[in-house]
């Protein structure tokens, strides 16, 4: 199984809000000093479950991620955690790619690597919570696509995904080459082990631009994206909160519970 | 197993100094830190002084996230009162030879160990060391749980408390004043508030220190340093004291940003960050051995902390014992001689250099620093005299030595005082 | 066609128009009547009577209805298929559907395939109508943000709606809408994923979405015995039971009563939170409850800092007089 994974650094998602800080006249956020971006949880996942795929019957890993900033740090971490090989994407042309860009770019990267049989992604990226980039490789380069995977088997040269829905649970059976995403159903995701991180630290991890990977200028960048941010704020959602109390707890509970009886619908 | 020239154990000032030394010269070296990234368990006050930044890294002052040089210190005594305070300008050359600066650590640690990486190091994190490999009595690598990593030397650069070097045998519990409790915050305000406060402009900063009522009195003081746009604002007290008095540190800081002297200086900041850290400030009485076969202590693990009572050193200091140790290391290799009697090259380099002379001149300064007298009674007494002083009462004015007797009076005893003075005299 | 028209990509569950479907049309009718569009709505499998009558009283103008046999159950490449032939008939200049397992599944194919303009989990969709463009809000960074973004005139757009951010429109009774039947099932070459099996969780009583009262459990709770405990406080009040992620990920309760960015989005009368901390990625999904109440022992959450009343306490020596109390007064 040649398995490729995608990858994306985000601000820590598990930062408490007051380090959450944006820039309300460049809509930016602006990341608390000396914090790395990690690798988005969800992607973590996706190297989890190539790396039990893997385990189970053999094959190769390897990693993309497009970025420029942590993108190695994340890149490490997943070749910490037992990837074989990762790629950088990182040119000027690709920054600020909306989704569709993102997109474009991993898809020609996989044609580039020529070949593959499976493509996992996260089921959103922990940063825009879009959750739009796997499905659009899979369209660019018309293969079947599951998203939000619970597990992952793969019988056959058949894969068998379950996922959770609304109401139950759903399975699929798809062909190869195809592309998954994960969610966080999924379960646990190994922590690197000290040799695992110093074999990766040792790893050569190739930088690729526009040109290695023949992307179109049209659709890759701030001036490609579609629909385009215009502002960006932290909402204001606070409420006056009144304090119950009382000499004890029974009391303060018992005062409670008028209040909420009060506004019970 | 792969084994490495040299393990460094933990990433702050020492061992990143260690850590690119060994490296530069081609050794092998593995860095193990236990936060999830470098600097993230870590915190100090964020004064730096002397060249030894430039030793190591002669690019630094282009390089480095330097907040601001320090051509202004202002030395405040407190009372919950009052504030009596020195304040020293110095305008002697330009930021480009300032031999102080401040910094924040989050930054600071996170572009020295890049450049340990740059320079070949291997860097770990999110590894925390717990206990050593031993072959015999000597040191042969670490481990963490139960994964092994195999070394000719150990460097511990594992700060304030090190557990490691009791398991190496190298310290004994330490005494109770041994340590001092320092807490901070990071107060964000706008570069512009910042340099109309505290009368500087451009990169120039100020370090502010305060001894008095803001640690209620127990050893110890308190600290503003300006960054680029936030304070730095903390205070240091001895945690046997905390502890004595049923004292938070917490609670400390929340009054000294209280004092009427400091609230205006940080007046619609807003709080992005709380820390606390440990800091051993007995100097040489508190020393662990400093190697032994196949291990070498550097830093505040080796207690290499100069608190001379106003300003507190460290991160300078272990800087150096780091260089010291990278080099030593350097030499054992070059001989493949690991024994204590090799690593013994060590303590030399450090009693030749500013560390060891530095701590040795001022190794009573712990001791004096915990005479009460010092936080409670000699800021009562300056803030009173000086009320006194430019107290206009309508009456007739008294003559400047009455207003001390009267100010000294109850208060302190003019033996107490001579012997203070002369302690200091010697201590600081 | 020529008139301009917005699309509704609607649900049905149990033969009946979905929750969300009634919201989509709610907020189709108010662009439509800004933009000067017809509001359409495409739904697939099969559909009773009423829910039909249901689409034209809340505001749907012209009804595709997709009745072949290809369509009978949910599959993304085949209702993909669906809604990128309709977009090329009838050129819609807005398709909504809701951010449910159908909308995150399929807008961004159907965008990639049409070259439409995207944008999920929106909290508002409005029309400036000075430079003829819609603009989107929707939260990110785990609800940390609201981003707002604009989109390029005169191409279509795709947008996928978070349940309860628009308002049902009011019936009337009696309004009539076309039917249009598209009788053509997918095209079995574009059928790559075949479902094989799918397990429907019953929920006993009160959907979560659809609950008055929610009370919800945090890590605090600190074990699933601590669910039986606020349970007995929900069945005592008439409302469910919900929780954070915590919960769910210690297999103390089932995701599907996860609530929160990436769990169900609620807006109850009534949210009672008990040991949760208040991340932002839980709070995007219940701030807009009317009236939120928060137990927790830290006086310091941040839960408080959106509750409307707050009670600090260990829930173990609170919530049991909390039932008592509530048990009496219903007496
Ligand atoms: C409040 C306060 C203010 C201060 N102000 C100043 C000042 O203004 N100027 C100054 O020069 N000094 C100051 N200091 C002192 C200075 O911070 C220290 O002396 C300096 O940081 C010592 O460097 P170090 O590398 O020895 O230790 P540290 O900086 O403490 O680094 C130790 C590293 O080891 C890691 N570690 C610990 N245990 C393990 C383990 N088992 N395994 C792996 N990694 C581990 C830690 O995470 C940490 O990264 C201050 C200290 C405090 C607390
Ligand atoms: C990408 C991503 C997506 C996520 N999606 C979601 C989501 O959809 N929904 C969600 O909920 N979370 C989500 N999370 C997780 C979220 O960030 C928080 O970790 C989670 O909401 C915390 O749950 P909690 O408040 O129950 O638990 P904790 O943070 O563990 O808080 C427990 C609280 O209980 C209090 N407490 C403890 N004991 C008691 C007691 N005896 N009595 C009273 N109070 C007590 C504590 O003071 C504390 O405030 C997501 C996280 C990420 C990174
Ligand atoms: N810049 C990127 N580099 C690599 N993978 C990405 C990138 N952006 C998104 N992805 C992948 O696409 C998934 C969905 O991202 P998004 O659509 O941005 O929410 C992520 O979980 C990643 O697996």
């Amino acid at each position: 199984m040649e398995i490729i994974v995608c990858i994306k650094p985000v601000l820590d998602p598990d930062l408490p809000p007051a380090k959450f800080t944006v820039d309300g006249k460049k809509n930016e956020v602006i990341p608390p000093e000396g914090v790395p971006f990690v690798m988005s949880p969800y992607d973590a996942l996706a190297v989890e479950a190539a790396l039990r795929i893997k385990e189970a019957q053999g094959g190769k890993i390897t990693v993309l991620t497009q970025g420029t900033k942590y993108a190695e740090e994340i890149m490490r971490k997943a070749l910490a955690m037992g990837a074989d090989e990762g790629v950088i994407l990182s040119d000027p042309a690709f920054e600020d790619s909306d989704g569709f860009g993102t997109a474009h770019v991993l898809a020609q990267t996989v044609k580039k690597i020529g070949k593959f049989d499976l493509i996992l992604c996260g089921r959103q990226a922990a940063d825009w919570d879009a959750g739009v980039v796997g499905s659009l490789i899979a369209e660019y380069l018309n293969i079947p696509v599951v998203i939000r995977a619970k597990s992952i088997e793969v019988l056959d040269g058949v894969l068998k995904i379950e996922r959770i829905s609304t109401n139950g649970s759903e399975v699929f059976e798809l062909g190869l080459p195809a592309l998954v995403t994960l969610s966080s159903e999924m379960g646990q995701v190994r922590i690197p082990s000290g040799w695992g991180i110093i074999s990766a630290a040792k790893k050569q991890v190739p930088k690729w631009g526009a040109t290695d990977i023949g992307t179109d200028p049209s659709q890759t960048g701030a001036a490609a994206a579609v629909n385009r941010l215009v502002k960006l704020y932290v909402p204001v959602y606070e409420r006056k909160c009144e304090m119950v109390t009382g000499k004890d707890p029974a009391e303060a509970a018992a005062r409670l519970t008028e209040k909420i009886l009060a506004i019970k619908p | 197993m792969e084994k490495f020239d040299a393990i460094v154990v933990g990433a702050g000032p020492a061992g990143c100094a260690a850590a690119y030394t060994m490296a530069k010269a081609g050794l092998t070296v593995l860095v193990l830190e236990r936060g999830k990234y470098t600097g993230a368990k870590n915190m100090w006050g964020g004064a730096f002084f002397g060249p030894v930044m430039g030793e190591i890294f002669p690019e630094f002052r282009k390089e480095a996230p330097v907040e601001r040089f320090i051509n202004r210190h202002i030395i405040s005594f407190m009372t919950k009162e009052d504030c009596l305070s020195i304040d020293f300008k110095s305008y002697h050359g330009d930021e480009g030879s300032s031999p102080g600066f401040i910094m924040l650590r989050a930054k600071f640690d996170r572009w020295m160990s890049t450049k340990v990486e740059q320079a070949g190091a291997i860097l770990a994190t999110g590894l925390e060391v717990t206990d050593f490999i031993f072959d015999g009595s000597r040191v042969a690598g670490v481990k963490v749980g139960t994964e092994e990593f195999p070394g000719n030397v150990v460097i511990l650069t594992d700060g304030a408390n090190s557990l490691l070097a009791k398991k190496a045998g190298l310290r004994d519990d330490y005494k109770a004043p041994d340590l001092k409790q320092g807490v901070k915050e990071i107060i964000k305000l706008p570069r512009e508030v910042i340099e109309d406060r505290f009368g500087v402009s451009g990169s120039e900063g100020v370090v502010m220190e305060f001894v008095g009522a803001c640690t209620k009195g127990l050893p110890g003081g308190g600290f503003i340093y300006t960054n680029q746009e936030s304070l730095s604002v903390g205070v240091v007290v001895q945690l046997s004291a905390l502890l004595e008095n049923n004292v938070k540190a917490s609670d400390l800081i929340e009054d000294f940003k209280e004092h009427p002297s400091v609230r205006p200086l940080i007046r619609n900041g807003e709080t992005v960050e709380y820390s606390a850290h440990l800091i051993p400030v007995s100097g040489v009485a508190m020393m662990p051995r400093l190697y032994s076969g196949g291990i070498l202590v550097a830093g505040d693990a080796a207690a290499m902390v100069l608190g001379t009572g106003l300003i507190l050193e460290g991160a300078n200091l272990a800087m150096a014992a780091g260089i010291a140790a990278g080099n030593t290391v350097i030499g054992a290799k070059a001989l493949n001689d690991f024994s204590a009697l090799a690593l013994s090259q060590y303590e030399s380099l450090l009693k030749e250099s500013f560390v060891m002379k530095d701590l040795q001149t001022f190794r009573r300064a712990p001791h004096f620093l915990e005479n009460p007298r010092i936080y409670n009674d000699y800021p009562e007494w300056t803030c009173a005299m000086m009320r006194g002083i430019f107290n206009s009462t309508g009456k007739a004015r008294r003559n400047i030595l009455e207003v001390v007797k009267e100010s000294m009076k109850g208060k302190i005893g003019l033996m107490q005082l001579v012997g203070d003075t002369l302690k200091a005299r010697k201590a600081i | 066609m020529t008139t301009k028209n917005i699309l509704v990509f609607g649900e049905v569950e149990k033969g009946r128009l979905a929750p969300i479907t009634k919201e989509l049309l709610g907020g189709a009718r108010r662009l439509s009547d800004q933009v000067g569009a017809g509001v359409n709505l495409l739904v697939a499998g099969a559909l009773s009577g009423e829910s039909l009558q249901d689409a034209a009283e809340f505001g749907t103008d012209i009804i595709y209805h997709a009745t072949d046999p290809g369509y009978g159950e949910f599959s993304s490449d085949a209702y993909s298929f669906l809604a990128v032939e309709l977009c090329k008939k009838i050129d819609p200049v807005l398709c909504l559907m809701g951010q449910t397992d159908l909308g995150r599944d399929i807008a961004p194919r159907i965008a990639a395939r049409l070259g439409a303009g995207l944008c999920m989990d929106c909290v508002e969709v409005r029309f400036d109508p000075a430079q003829n463009i819609f603009v989107q809000t929707r939260p990110a960074f785990g609800g940390k943000a609201l981003a707002e973004f604009s989109s390029p005139a005169g191409k279509l757009q795709v947008n996928t709606i978070r349940a309860k951010s628009m308002e049902p429109a009011a019936t009337q009774a009696g309004r009539k809408s076309e039917l249009m039947e598209i009788k053509e099932g997918p095209d079995p070459s574009a059928i790559k994923t075949k479902l094989v099996s799918v397990k429907v969780l019953e929920t006993d009583g009160i959907k979560l979405e659809e609950a008055k009262i929610i009370v919800a459990g945090g890590g605090g709770l600190g074990s699933a015995e601590g669910f039986t405990i606020i349970k007995e406080l929900a069945d005592a009040l008439g409302g469910v039971i919900g929780a954070t992620r915590v919960p769910v990920d210690e297999n103390w309760v089932p995701l599907s009563i996860e609530i929160g960015q990436t769990g169900k989005i609620v807006s109850p009368d009534l949210y009672i939170a008990i040991g949760i901390s208040g991340a932002a990625q839980h709070i995007t999904g219940m701030v807009s409850s009317k009236k939120i109440v928060a137990i927790n022992k830290d006086p310091d959450a941040n839960i408080f800092k959106i509750s409307d009343l707050g009670l600090v306490a260990d829930y173990k020596t609170v919530v049991p007089v909390l039932i008592e109390k509530i048990k009496e007064s219903a007496r």
